[in-house]
């Protein structure tokens, strides 16, 4: 099946998706129909970790929403990052799986001596192997790093019945934020990496007065640069 | 109150067609366009650093009239975009150029990024270095506009452009480029007047396509609003 107009598939870990408004489990945070789908087997506890025994499901997750039309398709988690490569070359149509992948263009904006800062989900678990994966190298790039490892955010997000609210996304990352610009006061762009966080994506760049980017700002740009009708697609029906 | 864009653009005439860089229905938020001073088509695309100062000052004055970011409507300004942004404290996208790390980021590997240009044989190893790459790390292949009938109009004090007539050329670039390279996943346009024939290369290639109104948008957002359909949502739950 091919489609004409713009459908974004998300990729989601079975935790009990959070779905309040502006988080990447409501429909109306995108600029296009959106369709969701749970990837067998993807915890929290098990994407965040170094295994590969997940890369069979995502490609076979990108694939089905990929064969029902989907024309460009995201995670809900940015730590698949480390699967980017995988997936990308499973399909036809544009595949993000982690803001991350936001870095390279967030720090080619930076005047010198200014660095990026990302906030994560957890700074302990996030290591050049999600890095590479989103296509570059903290070796080379001016990045610092935060997490809300410890938070009630943290604690929730890892377990199976995800419950979340805006309030309290917003106070756990802020709180990490603070903490990241006083030890880096160079720091003047942000990136944030948990897909949870765009629920804090304002108040983030209300405070800091920072650019900020998510994990919807980057959905948004890759369902809209898309093409209705892939190539494949095309392809197979010509 | 959101703070508008600021765009430094050519001085040659305004385009009116649907997402032309110098028509503000191109953008879903408030733009304030302002001619740089001594910038053309001709001279700044034939990497002419003269103009360099003025887009520097254009920058600045664009920051003090309260703008969110500053981008520009010509891609080959990225020779000026280390200079712009050292000058400012919002962000500034000189060019579209500065996407392509993260297209090459979401391609598998062996594939590579066919960038449209206005003019491929303007464009330099200098400008993409200046966007932060190196064609030596990153797969690419570049065609343009060159000896085109847009190619002309573009160049003219007062551009006559039609919709077709863009659709056309940079279609058929398009076309020329993927059929030499048939491993190119994606396209990337330089040139800001291209997004006019966006939707039409990506209908008739069936590849996604990066340009100079994804570069404005995502900078936008990233200094000031959340995209429209967030902000909808946000508004609707606080209500």
């Amino acid at each position: 099946m091919t489609t004409e107009s713009p459908l974004l598939g998300v990729m989601q870990l079975q935790n009990t998706p959070v779905t309040v408004p502006g988080s990447m489990g409501h429909a109306d945070s995108y600029d296009a129909p959106v369709v969701f789908r749970r990837v067998p087997g993807a915890w929290t506890s098990n994407v965040v970790g170094e295994g590969r025994e997940l890369v069979p499901a995502y490609i076979e997750t990108a694939r089905a929403l990929e064969a029902e039309g989907c024309t460009a398709l995201v995670t809900n988690c940015g730590f698949t990052a480390r699967f980017q490569k995988d997936v990308a070359a499973a399909v036809a149509i544009p595949v993000a799986m982690s803001s991350l992948l936001m870095v390279p263009w967030a720090a080619s904006l930076l005047p010198p001596g200014k660095k990026l800062g990302i906030v994560t989900y957890d700074s302990n678990q996030l290591t050049e192997v999600h890095f590479n994966g989103a296509g570059w190298s903290r070796k080379t790039m001016p990045v610092e790093i935060v997490g809300i490892e410890g938070s009630e955010s943290w604690h929730r997000m890892a377990d199976p019945d995800t419950k979340l609210d805006r309030a309290m996304v917003e106070r756990d990352v802020l709180a990490a934020t603070r903490g990241m610009l006083a030890a880096h006061p160079e720091i003047s762009s942000i990136v944030l990496e948990c897909s949870a966080f765009p629920l804090a994506g304002d108040a983030v760049r209300r405070e800091t007065g920072l650019p900020t980017v998510h994990f919807v700002t980057m959905a948004n740009m890759l369902i809209r640069s898309a093409a209705p009708s892939p190539r494949a697609a095309r392809a197979a029906a010509e | 109150m959101i703070r508008p864009l600021g765009c430094l653009r050519l001085n040659n005439g305004p385009i009116a067609l649907p997402g032309s860089p110098t028509q503000a229905e191109s953008y879903p938020f408030p733009v304030i366009l302002e001619g740089v001073p001594g910038a053309w088509t001709e001279n700044v695309t034939r990497g002419d650093r003269s103009v360099r100062d003025a887009y520097v000052e254009s920058a600045r004055r664009m920051e003090a009239r309260g703008c969110a970011a500053v981008v520009t409507t010509c891609g080959f300004t990225s020779l000026f975009q280390a200079d712009m942004a050292a000058a400012v404290s919002i962000p500034v996208a000189s060019s579209s150029l500065l996407l392509v790390p993260f297209i090459r980021g979401l391609l598998p590997e062996g594939a590579r990024i066919g960038i449209l240009t206005y003019d491929a044989t303007r464009l330099t190893d200098a400008h993409m270095e200046a966007a932060g790459w190196s064609p030596k790390e990153v797969a690419i292949a570049v065609d343009g506009a060159q000896g085109t009938e847009s190619w002309e109009q573009m160049a003219e004090e007062q551009p006559e452009l039609t919709v077709e007539m863009m659709n056309r050329d940079v279609g058929a670039a398009a076309e020329r480029l993927i059929a030499k390279h048939p491993d190119i996943r994606a396209l990337l346009f330089e040139c800001t007047i291209f997004p006019i024939a966006s939707d039409h290369v990506r209908a008739r290639t069936g590849l996604p396509v990066y340009d100079y109104l994804t570069l404005a948008r995502l900078t936008h957002e990233a200094a000031e609003a959340q995209n429209t359909a967030t902000s909808t949502a946000a508004r609707a739950a606080a209500e």
